[in-house]
């Protein structure tokens, strides 16, 4: 009651920043929604995530299913991780054997019931993240001296993906798209997202310090191709000498149609972030993103569009991810901080900070982020809830410089074009989009989302997704040749689930939201989860002889 | 009589005048009887858990019963990536000195500083810092003593190419002629991965990145590429035991010696002859023919050199006879007590071994191999044995004892029958005073439990399980060898309604995980801890004759000790300590909870750098 009515006088009075203090702020937040923001109630060890736990070896078919290489893998250089040995086996600390993830155990089906179909579009339709003058929330709820991140983005994207204020300011926030990582991140398993980038001011200065758009959106085009150490098309033709940087290394100073790749030492920023390259006070290295990159990803609910009759984005935020590159870790940093693991005991992993500056991996990001609360409103995570970002945000072979989806980044430079990279979901869905191709170590080169239902046989990791399996599989398993022909064309055909699915996976995570239990897992599931051990012993193995390589 | 004792007064009084000021002066030293070091408190709120804490006094008591105070700090020397002089300590380097860079243009400074030897050399005084890493490294750093605090000059790696390199160096003693003796704790290079005829085989990609031909990452495959790297050179045979130009399997894990000379240059020498397994460090005995290894792991060896010849100096070539530990139990009580033999392997100089190295051999060259089958036994012609946590039936070939017992120590160990069941055996001493050797064994439990998975082939060692570890003492007879060991300082395991136990899992009334040790004279014995059992490790000092411990360092939680060692510089004297991995160990309590991590959680990044320092104020006589 306090809280509402004090969040209510926030947002009726629009009090100029936020007069009560944190300690209070986090308290009524405690209270309300019977949570702890600094101690530890479940476990230290939900940096891992439930998929973890999915059994591999079907009881019934005594097939083995290989989800796991989605995220453990051996990393490209500079990602020197190299978890490839847990496809082989379940190799969790001695505390982790008992799976914490009590929630995916639980039954929703009652719940959902209670549930009717118009209530959660409304609630999902509901944005938790604009009040209804169209400012943001949060940056109104959050105390004053609130170290963390302020969100400070509009969703108000240009036909380029720039971010701007509702009075037209660039926030250098630009949003993208991309190819969802497989399985976990398909709409279908639960949930849509988007992501936008953010480089530090100075990458939108030119070299007189002033801001100059163009600056901006050629560095994120040079810092896209050093990240995914490829050559980058850019939008439009580039004068290099307007920048006095050879961009697309031929030696000579002329028009650029591509950024390409060389080595760090023959590559560079351009403008205010050039003198500071120069002066060392930045840096740029193969498969890392400047200091100062800042990542927002919102994870939302399924939205049912009722004129084009297929799932959307909805506007009510799940939560709100942010992650912030703090620090440069050099190559050496990286590959000791790597190597470590061979000799590190089988340990529950500790992840330095808090919840309100976000905890650190080793590559020198910080995560932090935002989550419902009971009522729906967005409240920043606990230190418990934010842990569970960083079993994928930090020893991941799948990751570049602890990220998954930049790499992953569409980049098509047409606007009209399917795969045209710099938009937000918004405003280019997912229908029509082809299927990327991947090369895999002795394999050679696959569609990827159709390499991962092969050797998964299932669209999801706990083989639970009855929808999506009965559209690629026969009902003996096998795949389905004419709809792994249309996946090729069209990756909606499996990314989006029907509407009935889509109502039943938002209710079946609005359970969680009233509970307040994200720390039990944040899974949608609908029921009891079958495909997955409670408890295991360390000798357990997944069945998987070959691990696969992702290059 | 009289003289002499207005002098020490004189002295004395100027001691006391001074503040316990350093500077000792040589020709006043009486006879001490006993010191006694003040005790540090069991650590309790936050500031005491995350900073160094040492004793703040130390008594000294001389025979003429007076007693002097002298008061203690812990002062940091230096970290590694600090530049000194020209150089940067703990910089990695390449076979030919250049810095191992990365393709990002980084350098690679180790964060794994360990043994420390300071050395006296004509004028010069230097510190010898191992770098526990593969490749290994060892840096020379040239100390002065100004303002009364010891400054470091300059440093520099030594330069180990002509060996093709060093690995682990873990840790360290001074030979009674003062030179360096290095252990190569080597985990990695057990012959049975890389022969393509073992059943243990290990196919590495060699592709730098630490991985075998399936993409995964092994132990194995990245201590080969991380030597590759040093050597340069990828030319290795798989088919021939992962032999290269340069690089062979059996070319390490052994003991380095390396002793600075007058002129500033360094000799250094592999001693092949201290046989090949997992040496934590060799020490030397006073008869100067003498030398014990301890070797670290699991399924381990004691191991004891006797050299043909008095060793009374710096010579690159050793010969002698190499001895392997067979324990009789007598005692399971307390940690137990042993009777002691030695079992001959075998008669070798450094030169003969390294000849067989040089012909590129492989593991069956000199045994043929299998695994036992699924009820643990062996095929008619091959013994079981038990060594590095892996069970292996093995039959020597002809003629093969020699290689046998020098590039397969271990192995030819327990295939002749001695106790290689020892558990990571760390640190070594000598005391003087009573011709006693004391070993550091970190835990007593797997292999030194009572058949230990039910398939130990010897079972010598019947212990109950103590994970808190425990200190040997070996008792030695007139040639400095070893006939008796017994357990003299043991851990407890607290249960869960003891006092401390909300937050320790062994005893803080006791040692944890012993590793370090280092016998500093007037029956003092210092035990230092490598444990993630105590909320902070300690060093301790026991009382050999009273047998009263006394806690004397306590470092910043999720360190370990490391690099204990004493010297003189300047007539000064410095016990150093280095405070390895600050932070990062996480401590468990009785349950195996972690009641502290809050506190490693929040560690900013400058605590979580290693520190070499020493504890400050302990006079010259004390430890000369």
């Amino acid at each position: 009651m306090l809280y509402s009515s004090i969040l209510l006088i926030f947002i009726v009075f629009s009090v100029s920043a936020n007069s009560i203090n944190k300690h209070q702020y986090i308290s009524m937040l405690e209270k309300h929604n019977h949570i702890s923001y600094s101690k530890i109630v479940n476990s230290r060890g939900i940096y891992t995530v439930p998929m973890c736990y999915a059994k591999t070896k079907d009881k019934f078919t005594h097939t083995v299913s290989n989800s796991c290489y989605i995220c453990h893998t051996k990393g490209s250089r500079p990602n020197y991780n190299n978890d490839a040995s847990l496809q082989q086996k379940y190799s969790f600390p001695i505390q982790m054997i008992k799976n914490p993830f009590l929630n995916i155990f639980k039954d929703h089906k009652k719940e959902i019931k209670k549930i009717d179909d118009k209530m959660i579009l409304k609630y999902v339709r509901d944005s938790n993240y604009f009040d209804k003058n169209g400012s943001i929330t949060l940056s109104n709820v959050l105390p004053n001296k609130w170290k963390g991140y302020v969100p400070d983005c509009y969703f108000n994207f240009d036909a380029d993906g720039f971010d701007k204020t509702l009075k037209g300011k660039y926030t250098l926030w630009r949003a993208y798209r991309y190819y969802p990582v497989a399985g976990m991140f398909w709409p279908t398993n639960g949930s849509s997202d988007d992501v936008m980038i953010r480089l530090s001011k100075v990458f939108s200065k030119d070299y007189g310090n002033v801001f100059d758009i163009d600056v901006y959106k050629l560095n994120l085009a040079i810092v896209e191709a050093v990240v995914k150490q490829k050559d980058i098309s850019l939008e439009n033709p580039v004068n290099e000498k307007k920048y006095g940087v050879d961009i697309n290394q031929n030696g000579i100073l002329d028009i650029a149609k591509i950024v390409k790749l060389n080595s760090y030492e023959k590559m560079s920023y351009v403008g205010q972030a050039k003198s500071l390259l120069n002066k060392k006070m930045i840096h740029l290295a193969l498969g890392l993103f400047p200091e100062g990159t800042e990542f927002l990803h919102s994870v939302r609910y399924l939205d049912w569009n009722d004129k084009e009759k297929h799932v959307t984005m909805a506007a009510h935020m799940k939560e709100l991810r942010y992650a912030k590159k703090k620090s440069w870790k050099s190559y050496s940093d990286l590959e000791r901080e790597a190597r470590k693991e061979l000799y590190e005991n089988n340990t529950v992993s500790i992840f330095r900070g808090n919840y309100e500056e976000g905890l650190r991996n080793e590559m020198g990001w910080v995560y932090q982020g935002f989550i419902e609360d009971r009522d729906g409103l967005l409240r920043p995570q606990t230190h418990e809830e934010t842990i569970s970002c960083m079993g994928c945000h930090s020893h991941l072979g799948s990751t570049t410089d602890s990220i998954f989806s930049f790499t992953r980044k569409f980049e098509g430079t047409e606007k009209k074009s399917e795969n045209y990279g710099w938009n937000h979901w918004s405003q280019k869905g997912l229908i029509g989009v082809k299927e990327a191709k991947v090369y895999y170590e002795n394999l050679g080169t696959k569609f990827e989302y159709s390499f991962y239902l092969k050797n998964n046989l299932s669209s999801s990791a706990f083989r639970n997704n009855t929808e999506a399996d009965k559209k690629f599989f026969t009902q003996k398993k096998q795949l389905k040749r004419s709809m792994i022909q249309k996946l090729h064309n069209d990756i909606s055909l499996l990314l989006l689930p029907s509407k009935e699915r889509a109502l039943k996976l938002n209710k079946a995570y609005k359970v969680l939201v009233t509970e307040q239990s994200y720390i039990y897992g944040r899974y949608a599931n609908i029921e009891t989860i079958q495909n997955v051990f409670d408890n295991f012993n360390t000798s357990t193995t997944t069945g998987i002889i070959k691990p696969i390589i992702r290059r | 009589m009289k003289f002499l004792f207005i002098t020490a007064t004189m002295i004395i009084s100027t001691v006391l005048f001074n503040g316990c000021s350093m500077h000792q002066n040589n020709t006043s030293i009486k006879n001490i009887s006993s010191i006694e070091f003040s005790p540090i408190t069991i650590s309790t709120n936050e500031t005491e858990k995350k900073t160094m804490r040492v004793s703040k006094k130390l008594s000294v008591k001389y025979t003429d019963g007076t007693i002097k105070n002298y008061k203690l700090s812990y002062k940091n020397f230096l970290k590694m990536g600090d530049k000194i002089g020209l150089n940067t300590i703990g910089l990695m380097t390449d076979k030919n000195g250049n810095s191992l860079k990365n393709l990002d243009g980084s350098e690679d400074i180790s964060i794994a500083p360990d043994g420390n030897s300071l050395i006296n050399v004509a004028k010069q005084s230097y510190l010898i810092t191992h770098m526990e890493e593969s490749p290994g490294s060892i840096y020379k750093t040239e100390v002065t003593v100004a303002n009364g605090r010891l400054e470091a000059i300059n440093t520099a790696s030594i330069d180990f190419s002509a060996m093709n390199g060093t690995i682990v160096n873990c840790a360290s003693t001074k030979t009674t002629y003062g030179s360096h003796l290095s252990g190569e704790e080597d985990y990695a290079f057990n012959s049975i991965y890389a022969d393509k005829n073992s059943p243990f085989f290990i196919d590495c990609a060699l592709d730098g990145s630490g991985s075998d031909t399936q993409g995964v990452l092994n132990e194995f495959c990245y201590s080969i590429d991380q030597m590759s790297k040093y050597l340069g050179k990828r030319d290795l045979d798989k088919n021939n035991g992962y032999n290269g130009s340069e690089f062979m399997l059996y070319n390490y894990g052994y003991t380095i010696e390396v002793q600075p000379q007058a002129d500033g240059s360094t000799k250094s020498a592999r001693h092949y002859v201290t046989g090949k397994y997992t040496p934590e460090l060799a020490l030397m005995m006073p008869n100067q023919k003498t030398i014990y290894m301890t070797d670290d792991g699991i399924a381990k060896g004691l191991w004891k050199f006797v050299s043909d010849d008095k060793i009374k100096e710096f010579q690159a070539e050793w010969s002698g006879t190499l001895y392997s530990a067979k324990v009789d139990q007598v005692s399971a009580v307390n940690g137990g007590s042993f009777k002691l033999r030695w079992i001959k392997l075998g008669h070798a100089s450094d030169s003969e071994v390294k000849k067989m190295i040089d012909a590129k051999m492989k593991l069956t060259d000199i045994f043929s191999i299998t695994k036992p089958d699924d009820k643990g036994n062996c095929t008619t012609g091959f013994r079981k044995i038990y060594e590095d946590d892996k069970m292996e039936c093995l039959n020597l070939k002809k003629g093969r004892k020699k290689e046998a017992a020098f590039l397969e120590s271990r192995k030819y160990a327990a295939y002749k029958g001695a106790t290689t069941e020892f558990i990571k055996e760390e640190g070594l001493t000598y005391n003087v005073d009573n011709n006693k050797l004391y070993v550091a064994m970190s835990t007593i439990e797997k292999s030194m439990e009572d058949n230990y998975k039910g398939l130990e082939p010897r079972n010598d060692i019947k212990l109950e399980k103590n994970s808190c570890g425990a200190v040997y003492e070996l008792t030695l007879d007139t040639d400095y060898s070893a006939t008796k060991m017994e357990a003299i300082v043991i851990g407890r395991a607290l249960n869960a309604t003891d006092m401390y136990a909300d937050e320790w899992y062994c005893s803080p009334e006791k040692i944890a995980n012993p590793d370090n040790l280092l016998y500093i004279g007037h029956n003092t014995l210092l035990i230092s801890e490598d444990t993630t059992k105590h909320v902070n490790n300690m060093t301790w000092a026991y009382n050999t004759k009273t047998k009263k411990m006394t806690r004397i360092a306590s470092l910043p939680i999720g360190a370990e000790v490391a690099g204990v060692d004493k010297g003189i510089v300047d007539n000064k004297a410095f016990l150093f300590l280095n405070i390895q991995h600050p932070f990062k160990d996480n401590p468990e309590a009785q349950d195996n909870s972690k009641p502290n991590s809050k506190l490693i959680e929040d560690a900013t990044d400058e605590q979580l750098k290693a520190i070499v320092g020493y504890i400050d104020g302990i006079p010259a006589e004390v430890l000369q």
